[in-house]
């Protein structure tokens, strides 16, 4: 499976994509649109980052992708598999960490959870003992990986997140907001291991928040803004777009660009921008 | 980097599963032990050799030696079916436990949580208020009106707490806890306009085992097998749910399904316990989390040692409040809480955040 995968086809594309969803108090009560007529491709191979401030779409996004929720209109493909009528293909070629839900069971030990996993996904006993010490070896856990994950820092339970996330080799990687909540050192060792992720032919789609850390990781972004697409394409072209007088002389940052693509800079979007 | 060892470290099919393998034949003698004791031990005093003899008669087997009508009764429509109720009631408040911890993905869950103690008060108070909760009759209606309040305050809560097709975790509990609230102080006000029926009611709500036999068991025990069933079946759902609704979904859960019958599966159990048993309380809370100690958080095997740990224990709680010292027997309930409660404490604070999943 981990052969070369068709570098032709997108690893995600959506067409025309709109999500409404009902809400039922506070400022915004009605229809809320958190994705309006989206159309996106994301290339095979690479890490493709999401970046938006609150409320931009980014977390809906990626739950299309991974069939958590369907979307009101359009047309969601990953890996070319369509996501409205084979949901179940789709989840067993995607590989997922989600903000803000513990995705490990504290109460095993980091391989127990590796193996449990591995046996969700249909991995024959051998197969799975294998396979969970690779990838607890690809995070770094291969040492402590027989305490239970109650013991492990912040970073090191992210880190098993992760691992747990490709223990069935998926081809696509979909991560919200992977540093998140997390301390400055943990940030970075979860930061190098999303390189080493994407290689082998995975694609790695991941929201985050973080300009520098989309500058730094991501071959190519989108921009969302207001569940609208804003911008999308590799880093470089992006950064060299938003070239003005005012950043002239210095080296140009994805800020720079979310600041000239939307007149306002991520921090003030933040304030406006956040849905309920 | 070597590869792993294949070998008997390797089960990945049951996590947490290589721990202790041994623990449910184990806890299923223990559990044989405990039913055997029961049934020989009573007020009466009737030999071994005649207790045995009944028994075997009881199921068929050619009769030998010799006994009374009475004791012949007595071990066969007064301590058998009182011991299997036990039995029953335990495991289902235990089972019943485990779902709902699991589910609510809360340590404090139990059985009682989303209203199913307060409806079987409502429904036994409203029979013995009404006054058909008096003589052979009572031994019949008691149980169904608990029966059918219990199932009737679920219900309201599940309904309260939906939204679309699925009932949020956040919203069952607090569902539960206005219905409980509401019909507790109904129940107050029909004991105190109840007049001389009051006693009765305060009994009935202390839980216990007197006075029980196989109508109760045979009520309950089909319930409560069929409730462990649909929890087994749900178990692999209920340790993706344990993880959030999200992560669930991924794994390719019907969130909305799952939750709505793991609720109907942990519901029925306590149901059909409380309305046989009245209430006894912390057999429900205590057991799953000692198990999950014992165990590990995965929840079919935590079901199934639940449930012989809760069997095992009521067994031996109803042991004791029979055999409490001055001759007069103990509601069990009592009986539970006043030892569950400072054992559980004392767990509590040795294992600290140890507990939870």
């Amino acid at each position: 499976m981990t052969a070369e995968r068709a570098k032709a086809s997108p690893a995600v594309e959506l067409e025309g994509v709109t999500r409404r969803f009902q809400a039922r108090s506070g400022a915004q009560k009605g229809e809320v649109v958190a994705l309006s007529g989206l159309s996106l491709s994301v290339p095979a191979g690479g890490i493709y980052g999401l970046l938006g401030p609150n409320g931009a779409g980014k977390t809906t996004l990626l739950r299309l992708v991974s069939t958590i929720l369907p979307p009101s209109e359009g047309r969601v493909s990953v890996l070319g598999i369509d996501a409205l009528r084979h949901p179940d293909r789709v989840r067993r070629s995607v590989g997922l960490v989600l903000g803000g839900e513990r995705s490990v069971y504290w109460r095993l030990t980091g391989r127990e959870n590796l193996l449990y996993a591995a046996s969700l996904h249909d991995l024959p006993g051998g197969v799975a003992g294998r396979r969970a010490e690779e990838v607890l070896g690809q995070v770094g856990l291969l040492e402590r990986c027989d305490d239970l994950v109650e013991r492990y820092s912040s970073g090191m339970r992210q880190r098993l997140a992760l691992a747990r996330a490709i223990v069935h080799d998926p081809p696509l990687l979909v991560l919200d907001e992977p540093t998140a909540g997390l301390d400055p050192h943990a940030a970075v060792e979860v930061r190098a291991l999303l390189g080493a992720m994407a290689g082998g032919g995975r694609t790695v789609l991941m929201a985050t928040h973080n300009m520098e850390e989309a500058d730094r990781l991501c071959s190519a972004v989108a921009i969302l803004d207001r569940g609208r697409l804003i911008a999308e394409g590799p880093t470089e072209v992006l950064k060299e777009r938003s070239r003005t007088a005012r950043s002239a002389g210095r080296g140009l940052t994805l800020e720079d660009a979310f600041l000239s693509l939307t007149g306002r800079s991520l921090a003030a979007a933040d304030e406006v921008g956040a849905l309920p | 980097m070597s590869p792993a060892p294949p070998g008997p470290d390797v089960r990945p099919a049951a996590f947490g599963g290589r721990r202790r393998p041994y623990l449910e034949a184990a806890m299923l003698a223990a559990l044989l032990v405990a039913l055997g004791f029961s049934i020989a031990t009573g007020p009466a005093r009737i030999p071994l050799v005649t207790v045995v003899g009944v028994l075997a008669a009881g199921i068929g087997l050619p009769q030998w030696g010799s006994w009374s009508e009475a004791a012949s009764a007595i071990v066969w429509d007064l301590r058998v079916p009182r011991a299997l109720l036990a039995l029953t009631v335990g495991a289902g408040l235990a089972g019943s436990g485990t779902v709902f911890q699991g589910l609510l993905r809360n340590p404090l869950a139990d059985p009682l949580i989303i209203g199913v103690s307060a409806g079987a008060a409502f429904g036994a108070t409203l029979a013995i208020t009404a006054g058909l909760g008096a003589g052979a009759l009572g031994m019949v209606t008691i149980p169904l009106f608990a029966f059918a309040g219990a199932v009737g305050a679920m219900a309201l809560v599940y309904g309260l707490a939906r939204r679309g097709s699925d009932a949020p975790v956040e919203d069952l509990i607090l569902a539960g806890i206005a219905v409980s609230a509401f019909l507790a102080a109904v129940v107050s006000w029909m004991q105190i306009s109840g007049g001389e029926s009051l006693q009765r009611v305060l009994f009935w709500l202390m839980g216990g085992l007197s006075g029980r036999s196989w109508p109760h068991l045979a009520m309950a025990a089909p319930i409560v097998a069929a409730g462990i069933c649909l929890a087994w079946l749900f178990g692999r759902d209920l340790n993706l749910l344990m993880l959030g609704d999200e992560s669930a979904r991924s794994m390719g859960v019907s969130v909305a399904t799952a939750r709505l019958l793991l609720v109907v599966a942990g519901g029925m159990m306590a149901a059909a316990a409380v309305a046989s048993a009245g209430l006894i309380g912390f057999v429900g809370l205590i057991v799953p989390h000692l198990m999950r100690l014992v165990v590990g958080p995965e929840n079919r095997r935590l079901l199934l040692a639940s449930v012989l740990g809760g069997a095992i224990l009521l067994l031996v709680a109803d042991l004791a409040a029979r055999s409490a010292p001055g001759g007069a027997e103990l509601p069990v309930g009592i009986l539970t809480a006043a030892l569950g409660a400072p054992f559980f404490l004392v767990v509590l604070l040795r294992e600290r955040r140890r507990f939870w999943t």
